[in-house]
């Protein structure tokens, strides 16, 4: 008992001595989403969240964040069936167009480190839960419920809390997992999602941040 | 012999303690935007796809003619002023560009793409005038139509004029070396733009 009283009191010591400095935030911004191994293209979208940063030193920071996370992907089918070139890219008219949604609770654990008047390098991973997705609409199998990713970017932090960040997310669970449908050995169907290729998130993220004043 | 290197070891780090002294090296994040006008590169002109087909008036021989269309750029900066005459720039712009195109009468299309712009400008200051350039890596995350490349690697070049320390005015030309299009002949990004630049004063 006095042991644990003992090692309490010693971290509650280095924690007084090391200045720990706890900064909460908000950010927001821009997701441009798509799959990898797949033809789609970007998605635009928005994430929100907050964090928790846990300033060590003044060049160190541990921050991790919660954040409703809007990914997905965008795939459209050019074709001018009327008459003509159907594969003419410039003339093709716009036929369809899908826009695969996954919707994530991301909890990311970012290490900042923080140069000169406010530049940023940040890494960290993440993990995604799956809240939503319009996969089913599509007629397509439910994608993986969960998601662990890797996260880098760079951002600028201002004296008066806002900030700038650029980040890139890269997903590393195969979205729609293992599935037995192999038996289309024709190499024409390769982009497709009926085959097992692998299937990854990839999002850039540029975004604002207000971090609180806490003193 | 080891009396002249120990010479040249004081020179040269009494040189950069010096330099290093003499240099106020300043960063100052700011914004940009303004408006783009753009097309895309003609290439030699061909329609190699072409074929004699009476019913399909896009299908000519010429790959079309491309022509300006508006568009707009956004953005941040970060002015790292090394020293007088030199600034290290990077930027992350939202860049929407593309171009008008015909292939005769009834065949005008408007093509729209959008890129997230990084780029790494060297800028160059006399007084109040500078001349900047560098490379940018563009990264497509909208298009109207079905382009055959999502990224582009481009140069841009251009010049600007301080109005005060912190408002300038800017004028660049950018060139794409990635075809946006190489269905027939390949076809670039050029883009000629027109905006303000603000950076904020820290402190």
């Amino acid at each position: 008992m006095k042991k644990i009283f003992l090692t309490i009191a010693f971290f509650a010591v280095v924690a007084v001595q090391a200045q720990i400095r706890v900064k909460p935030a908000v950010r927001a911004g821009i997701n441009f989403s798509k799959f990898t191994n797949s033809d789609t293209d970007m998605k635009t979208d928005f994430f929100v969240g907050g964090s928790v940063a846990l300033n060590f030193t003044k060049f160190y920071a541990l921050q991790p964040e919660l954040s409703y996370s809007r990914q997905g992907a965008k795939e459209t089918l050019y074709a001018n069936y009327s008459y003509g070139d159907p594969f003419d890219p410039i003339f093709s008219t716009r036929k369809e167009e899908y826009k695969y949604s996954l919707d994530y609770l991301s909890l990311t654990i970012i290490n900042k480190f923080t140069f000169g008047p406010g530049f940023q390098v940040m890494v960290g991973p993440a993990v995604d839960f799956k809240i939503a997705d319009n996969f089913a609409s599509y007629g397509i199998e439910n994608p993986s419920d969960i998601d662990v990713s890797l996260v880098a970017g760079v951002g600028f932090a201002f004296k008066n809390g806002l900030g700038v960040d650029l980040r890139f997310k890269q997903g590393l669970v195969d979205i729609f997992g293992y599935r037995n449908t192999t038996y289309y050995t024709d190499t024409y169907y390769e982009d497709n999602y009926t085959v097992d290729d692998v299937v990854l998130n990839q999002t850039i993220q540029l975004g604002v941040s207000y971090t609180f004043d806490t003193k | 012999m080891k009396q002249s290197i120990k010479g040249i070891f004081t020179a040269v780090v009494v040189f950069f303690a010096f330099s290093q002294a003499e240099a106020q090296v300043t960063f100052k994040p700011g914004i940009r935007a303004g408006l783009n006008l753009s097309h895309f590169s003609k290439g030699d002109g061909y329609n190699y796809n072409y074929y004699e087909d009476l019913y399909y008036p896009y299908n000519t021989n010429n790959d079309g003619d491309f022509s300006s269309k508006p568009g707009f750029y956004i953005g941040f900066i970060g002015e790292l002023k090394l020293t007088k005459y030199y600034t290290l720039q990077p930027e992350i712009l939202y860049s929407n560009q593309g171009s008008k195109v015909s292939r005769g009468p009834g065949t005008d299309a408007t093509l729209d793409v959008s890129y997230l712009s990084v780029g790494i400008v060297n800028k160059f200051t006399f007084n109040k005038f500078n001349i900047n350039l560098g490379p940018t890596v563009d990264v497509q995350v909208d298009s109207n139509f079905d382009t055959d490349n999502d990224l582009d690697l481009a140069f841009q070049i251009g010049a600007g004029y301080n109005f005060t320390k912190n408002l300038g005015l800017e004028a660049r030309v950018k060139r794409g070396v990635i075809p946006v299009l190489d269905y027939s002949s390949n076809h670039d990004n050029v883009v000629f733009s027109v905006g303000l630049s603000y950076v904020f004063d820290l402190k």
